[in-house]
């Protein structure tokens, strides 16, 4: 496992928030959790960002609109 | 209109010709066999249903979601959804590998990258997820008979059929685009498993007089014995739709889904549903998508006064009855008399009588709807 440095400071209050919390036992699985979440946000954006191919056009809406109204959801 | 959750509508079901490309090109790939249940959750997630789910969880969603009720991203999300394989297949599977995901008889469903393989406690997972381990539950149940490796990993849709019901099939694109051509800001989602009777009716017209439209949206898919057949369902609520509503303000359409029976945080699930269909408002009433005696009757109800705000708005409606003083159906908000004047529509005295093809009394049930009832080839499940 890899070794990172945290300020003092920063760690004092990390334990402050893991004592009082019973979900982590210690701070390294409380920072190791925030981390991931920190990794799998940036995951998202990205893939977000790489959906273009997945959004719809003007011909795709008219199709819906098309189906909409053959199934008399629409007039 | 109310944004998908996690803002981003998911579309990953394929063009036509690219589905297609695609088939022709994964003759060679891993087969993975879905049932039936698995399929629908593919196709849910494909359409956006399950937004912003683009695919299985891997192990960081899952457990995230399994202990605390959120994606790793921080987004709420209630129930885990996993591909399970067995050791073999799992063992043989690597990470990044295309797989193509058939169904029962071996068509093609989907492809699916590959991103983990990961294991789990089955009875961690069920006592978190369903509050118990207890094997009776339909949910525990189910988790504990997955396979013991977990496939996490992003689909892309290539059968986009929607039978059975195809025309009672709308996705949250459809959905959404529906109640913008209608001029509808505010929706209310109703979640149901049954025909309608009078206690169903008192809280859809709740949503009638709150918001523009109403989305009736039953589940459709495996059930218990007893329970109401599909067919029957929808032909109830056609009904209701176009002969006693006002047609321009109520929207059917169906929901494939598996249900959980997971209570509290089903009814989470359910609300995150409606809400990428297009829905501001969900109304949840008593014991919603529980099952024995696990769940307190409010459960569904009060799992949200702990979760922070998801951007729907959650009708919490009580329990209602027919009052024979009131003279109408009631709930113990709006009526001051005692247990004995009022009847509540029990399930049991509903299905014997229509069993027997018999119609339910009518303060309890619609005459037209338990005639219509009567008349289908197929009341209940067997
Ligand atoms: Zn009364």
């Amino acid at each position: 496992m890899a070794q990172v440095q945290l300020p003092d400071e920063v760690y004092a209050q990390l334990e402050k928030i893991v004592q009082q919390s019973k979900e982590f036992s210690d701070v390294a699985s409380y920072v190791s959790y925030i981390l991931q979440q920190v990794v799998e946000k940036k995951q998202q954006t990205s893939s977000a960002q790489t959906k273009q191919d997945h959004t719809y056009s003007q011909a795709d809406e008219d199709k819906i609109r098309e189906r909409l109204k053959n199934l008399g959801y629409l007039d | 209109m109310i944004e998908p959750h996690g803002n981003l509508l998911i579309n990953r079901v394929l063009r036509n010709e690219d589905a297609q490309r695609l088939q022709e090109r994964s003759g060679h790939l891993r087969h993975i066999r879905l049932h039936e249940e698995l399929v629908k959750d593919v196709k849910n997630i494909a359409r956006g249903v399950y937004s912003p789910l683009t695919g299985f969880m891997g192990k960081t969603d899952f457990e995230s979601v399994v202990h605390h009720l959120k994606l790793a991203n921080g987004t709420v999300w209630p129930i885990p959804f996993v591909l399970d394989v067995t050791q073999t297949v799992g063992d043989d599977i690597t990470i990044g590998e295309q797989v193509l995901l058939v169904d029962e008889v071996d068509q093609a469903v989907a492809v699916m990258m590959v991103q983990d393989k990961y294991s789990c406690d089955a009875k961690v997972v069920a006592e978190q997820v369903f509050g118990t381990s207890d094997n009776e539950h339909p949910g525990v149940a189910m988790v504990q008979q997955w396979q013991p490796v977990l496939l996490g990993g992003d689909i892309e849709l290539i059968d986009n059929s929607k039978e059975p019901f195809n025309q009672y099939n709308l996705d949250p694109l459809e959905t959404r685009l529906l109640f913008q051509e209608k001029g509808w800001t505010t929706v209310t989602g109703f979640q149901t498993r049954n025909a309608p009777h009078r206690a169903h009716e008192y809280l859809q017209r709740i949503g009638l007089e709150l918001t523009d439209g109403l989305f009736i949206n039953p589940v459709i898919g495996k059930k218990k014995t007893g329970d109401f057949t599909d067919q029957a369902i929808l032909a109830a609520y056609d009904y209701m739709a176009k002969q006693v509503y006002p047609r321009q303000r109520v929207v059917l359409s169906i929901l494939p889904l598996q249900m959980r029976y997971a209570g509290p945080r089903e009814a989470i699930l359910h609300a995150i549903i409606r809400k990428n269909f297009g829905c501001s408002h969900f109304i949840v009433g008593r014991d919603h998508a529980g099952v024995g005696n696990y769940y307190g009757t409010y459960a569904g109800q009060e799992i949200f006064n702990s979760l922070e705000d998801i951007g729907i708005t959650i009708l919490k409606l009580e329990n209602s009855f027919h009052c024979k003083r009131c003279e109408t159906i009631a709930t113990s908000k709006t009526c001051g008399h005692s247990e004995a004047d009022r009847t509540g529509p029990s399930g049991t005295v509903i299905r014997k009588l229509l069993q027997a093809g018999e119609v339910v009394p009518t303060e309890i049930m619609r005459p037209e709807i338990s005639e219509l009832l009567i008349q289908q080839a197929q009341i209940f499940v067997d």
